[in-house]
């Protein structure tokens, strides 16, 4: 009789030639342990698959199938067998390694309680090492997966850990898409090295089972498993396949694969070692992608902040060519004549004198009126008060009248309204466009267009004037005008839009801004808006 | 002998203005205007200014450029810089071979 208390340990008996040997066993060991019996071996095999055992007692004269069997779906599970000599050494040659204990006939109870625990003894302790060695490693891994930002380095690292630990030939780690439609494979490891591409929809294959039902999979080859399951696996070309959920925060972000084509298949340990080894990687991945995520923000938040700085650059040269060449040239003429009129009255030439005070008085009238469109054009845009439509509309009016240039204005599609920042863009944009049609073109008309799509704003702005060859703004010589496109350039493309520029000589001049209206703009940049508005 | 002076002035305005006022000395005729370097060489050879008074921003060939071309082929007229831009162009002016350089806003008493 076996002595001691309930173990717990669960023994499974399988079908003996001798029943009374098999009921003898089952009375003896049954205190000790929970013991089931069947007297089949394709019995003994469901039930194993079913439930999980510790041990199996088995015959070597016709049960070696089943302990083979056994130690398939379960490499771990302690064996003792009980034969003669001659079965006893045909059955080492066959089992290998695991845990295991011999018993040759006839033998004691006692005999029999000690080959029991002796092999769950070995059990235990292949499995205590097996998870100390498994949890070391799962420091350092959680130590590696947490300190790891750069996604695809984690994805190696997660990749190697996996191939490593689990003996396993091929595995792949899947990202759900944006849409969640689709797992994309972004790193793999295989026999042939690493492949990176291939994708799988959610609820199609292996792994887009897993996707769908946030479930780990393990199957080898004797499991019961659906037809089409069934086939990726056999596509796959593995005999066992584990394949677990990346799960964060109950939502699925993607998949582990791991399969194998030859060794044991995966274990009930391989599974428990993945599901912790899974529920890290899938935060380690997600920390990653925020870090990615801020440091792109980052990037652009630096990108804009510098476009903004050379868009201030270029919009104070553009103010400081405009004063030289307007006012300031006014200004020195009317010096000159001062002080050509001084002359004049020195040596009393009183008509000369009148006329030259007319024209004085002229020139500094001109000279007024270029300061006050100069400081007109500087004012930012009273958008909010009046709204784009009517921004534009009063500019262009005051812009005809001006000039006498002939205008029409035209808007397509339906006015949504759009942010602020685009309709200053829009606003400066047809506002320049319209200073160079003043300056340089010669025109007699000008056409505005405001087009409202979809997911864009366009501003055309249309000269019948003499227009310019590319030489004149691609050359070195700075005018007012070749400053005012760059500048436009750089605001279409803060914003994220783009500026084109259709003219040859004596063709007239169209400029077209295109906006994005959903702008890809962190929330984040609004501060932007004072720096691109100063 | 008057002095023979060629304004080069893209700005008609400033250019009128130098006229006027330069017309009142008795030793000064203007004798030519030009609104950029190429035009100003162009003239050279037939109004043969003795002094030209020469702005440096101009569409074009500019000012420097147009000194550097003058003073290679007409070493004896001496060219005067009128700008707006401080010194900015000084010694790129003087190095070009200009014989002086003058800031906008100086009065006409400097210039004469």
């Amino acid at each position: 009789m076996l002595r001691g208390a309930m173990t717990g340990e669960k023994i499974l008996v399988a079908d003996t030639n001798d029943d009374s040997l098999r009921q003898k066993i089952e009375t003896v060991i049954g205190e000790r342990y929970k013991v089931a019996s069947v007297p089949t071996e394709k019995g003994a095999i469901e039930l194993i698959r079913r439930e999980r055992f510790d041990l199996l007692i088995a015959e070597t004269n016709d049960g070696l199938g089943l302990v083979e069997a056994v130690r398939r779906s379960d490499p771990a599970i302690a064996i003792v067998l009980i034969g003669n000599h001659y079965g006893i050494d045909n059955a080492l040659e066959r089992l290998k390694s695991g845990p295991q204990a011999l018993l040759l006939k006839p033998f004691s109870l006692s005999e029999l309680g000690r080959a029991i625990e002796g092999a769950l003894e070995r059990r235990r302790l292949l499995r205590d090492n097996k998870r100390l060695k498994a949890l070391i490693p799962l420091f350092e891994i959680s130590k590696t997966l947490m300190g790891e930002v750069e996604l695809e380095r984690l994805f190696d690292v997660i990749l190697e850990i996996v191939w490593k630990e689990t003996e396993a030939d091929c595995v792949s780690l899947m990202l759900l898409d944006e849409a969640g439609q689709e797992l994309v494979v972004k790193a793999a490891l295989g026999p042939s090295g690493r492949v990176k591409n291939g994708k799988e929809r959610v609820g199609e294959g292996l792994a887009g089972w897993v996707a769908k039902t946030a479930e780990p999979l393990m199957l080898t080859e004797e499991t019961h498993i659906e037809p089409h399951l069934r086939r990726a696996m056999t596509e796959m070309g593995a005999f066992s396949v584990l394949c677990l959920p990346l799960v964060v925060k109950g939502r699925v972000i993607g998949v582990l694969r791991s399969s194998k084509t030859k060794g044991a298949p995966f274990s009930s340990s391989d599974l428990e070692f993945l599901s912790i080894l899974c529920g890290q990687a899938a935060i380690a991945i997600e920390n990653a992608r925020l870090f990615s995520r801020v440091k792109t923000q980052q990037i652009r938040v630096e990108q804009l902040l510098k476009q903004a700085t050379l868009a201030q650059e270029d919009e104070r040269q553009r103010v400081s060519l405009e004063i030289h060449d307007g006012a300031a040239q006014w200004m020195v003429a009317a010096s000159y004549r001062i002080q050509a009129f001084h002359r004049i009255l020195a040596k009393y030439k009183v008509a000369q004198a009148e006329t030259e005070l007319h024209e004085i008085r002229n020139i500094i009238d001109q000279s007024i009126k270029e300061l006050r469109r100069v400081i007109a054009n500087l004012q930012p845009p009273a958008l909010g008060e009046l709204g784009l439509l009517e921004a534009l509309h009063q500019n262009l009016e005051k812009f005809g009248k001006d000039t006498g240039i002939a205008y029409s204005s035209q808007i397509e599609g339906i006015p949504l309204h759009i942010p602020p920042i685009l309709g200053i863009a829009v606003y400066r944009v047809t506002q320049e466009a319209l200073t160079n049609v003043r300056k340089h073109a010669q025109a007699t008309k000008v056409d505005v267009i405001l087009r409202f799509q979809e997911d864009e704003l366009c501003v055309v702005i249309r000269d019948n004037g003499k227009g310019f060859g590319p030489s004149h703004v691609l050359g070195n010589a700075r005018s007012v005008g070749q400053v005012g496109l760059k500048g436009m350039k750089d605001r279409a493309e803060t914003l994220g839009g783009t500026i084109a520029i259709e003219s040859a000589e004596g063709m007239g001049t169209t400029i077209t801004l295109t906006l994005p209206i959903s702008a890809p703009l962190p929330r984040e940049l609004s501060p932007m808006a004072k720096i691109l508005n100063s | 002998m008057s002095i023979r002076v060629l304004l080069v002035d893209d700005h008609p305005v400033v250019r009128h203005g130098l006229r006027r006022m330069l017309e009142q000395e008795e030793d000064i005729k203007v004798v030519g205007e030009a609104v950029s370097g190429e035009e100003a060489l162009a003239q050279i050879e037939s109004i043969s200014p003795s002094i030209i008074l020469m702005d440096i921003k101009m569409p074009g060939m500019g000012g420097i450029e147009a000194i550097h071309q003058i003073k290679e082929r007409y070493p004896e007229i001496n060219i005067i810089v009128l700008t707006l831009y401080g010194d900015q162009y000084l010694a790129q002016a003087i190095e070009s071979g200009a014989t002086g350089y003058l800031v906008k806003d100086i009065g006409g008493e400097d210039l004469i």
